[in-house]
């Protein structure tokens, strides 16, 4: 058992995750993060404009001047201001492939026959994610886990922290997806166990059950959808 | 000091949590203010403490002071999609009857005890 801590104490309700939507197919939740944040987006953009446009023509000119007069005086320069250019590079090349991935592949979905989730009961879960651009040009696997873990949150000094605790982990077969598909559909069976860990969700003290599948496209992206699903008892 | 007995001490969602308690004053002379029994569950562990009262019985303070050293019987529904009793690595969560009775005065002054209850899926009858 965790040394107990008595932190600030919270009047709060239950912090409830997001409840799917009822379609002809059956219970439809979509993932809640799509790795898009506009307002990361626009500070990154910012950032990132402030630090190559001054990092970039600094390391050009000292380049430009070790190539007119190689010396020791002029490499040194170019060695230290050589790190803002690479940071900067990758940089880009991070905000590139985010928006890349937004621009190619939409977000994850999974649809359910039935919600919530009983102790003891099986269920069959199809998820389901749409390429807005084009089609896979080479064929690869779709994996997925169903894992139950404990989740905190609370203060450090002025940082929020959290803390995982893995109760249980089940990796679920992997599916194929050939080339030339335009979307990419899973499908899986989840069994939640008689005794499992009822879903708890607190403000900052979960008990969380959720689906995680995991893409990997050559050339495109590598993503991993999460789906928080709540479990009852039987 | 209040002294409270549960009927039971395990239950399911919609089970009546019922019983009673006994205040038994220090200073005759105090009269209270108001008076609550609360039905609550906590978190304690790693994480930010939690706290939810998931329902409130308010008391009459006369009626009260009638019933004194008396036992004053409570009686509650556990309500359906509260969360269950739970001991796990990171936190635990709880639940617990709390009395509390106050008196007037600047600072408040109040008399509360409290009582562990467990709220289960389904009941392990022995």
């Amino acid at each position: 058992m965790a040394k107990i801590k008595l932190n600030k104490i919270n009047q709060n309700p239950l912090r409830r995750p997001l409840q799917p939507q009822k379609t002809a197919e059956g219970y439809c939740l979509v993932d809640p993060n799509d790795g898009f944040n506009l307002f990361i987006f626009i500070f990154g953009l910012l950032w990132l404009a402030i630090w190559c446009g001054v990092s970039f023509p600094m390391f050009a000119f000292v380049i430009i001047a070790f190539i007119q007069q190689p010396s020791l005086e002029t490499i040194l320069p170019v060695a230290f201001l050589s790190i803002f250019a690479v940071i900067g590079v990758v940089g880009l090349v991070w905000a590139g492939s985010s928006l890349y991935r937004v621009y190619r592949i939409k977000v994850g979905e999974v649809i359910l026959s039935t919600y919530p989730l009983y102790q003891g009961q099986s269920y069959r879960i199809k998820y389901r994610r749409k390429l807005r651009q084009g089609r896979t040009t080479k064929p690869t696997t779709i994996t997925a886990q169903w894992v139950n873990y404990e989740w905190v949150e609370y203060r450090r000094g002025t940082d929020t922290v959290t803390a995982t605790h893995e109760i249980s982990v089940i990796d679920l077969p992997e599916q194929s997806i050939m080339a030339g598909a335009n979307e990419l559909t899973y499908m899986t069976q989840v069994t939640v166990p008689e005794n499992a860990p009822l879903s708890i969700y607190a403000p900052h003290n979960q008990v969380r059950w959720e689906l995680r599948v995991k893409i990997q496209l050559p050339y495109m992206t590598r993503d991993t959808s999460f789906f928080v699903l709540q479990v009852l008892p039987s | 000091m209040i002294d409270i007995q549960l009927d039971d001490q395990q239950f399911c969602w919609g089970d009546t949590l019922s019983g009673q308690f006994i205040w038994q004053s220090d200073n005759p002379d105090k009269i209270p203010k108001s008076a609550d029994v609360l039905m609550n569950w906590f978190t304690e562990g790693r994480g930010t403490g939690d706290r939810q009262t998931v329902e409130k019985q308010p008391l009459s303070p006369q009626k009260l002071l009638d019933f004194q050293t008396r036992p004053f019987p409570f009686s509650f529904t556990i309500p359906r999609e509260v969360p269950m009793t739970y001991d796990g690595y990171l936190f635990r969560l709880m639940w617990e009857l709390e009395v509390k009775i106050v008196f007037p005065g600047i600072f408040r002054p109040q008399d509360r005890a409290t009582c562990v209850f467990q709220v289960l899926p389904y009941l392990q009858r022995d």
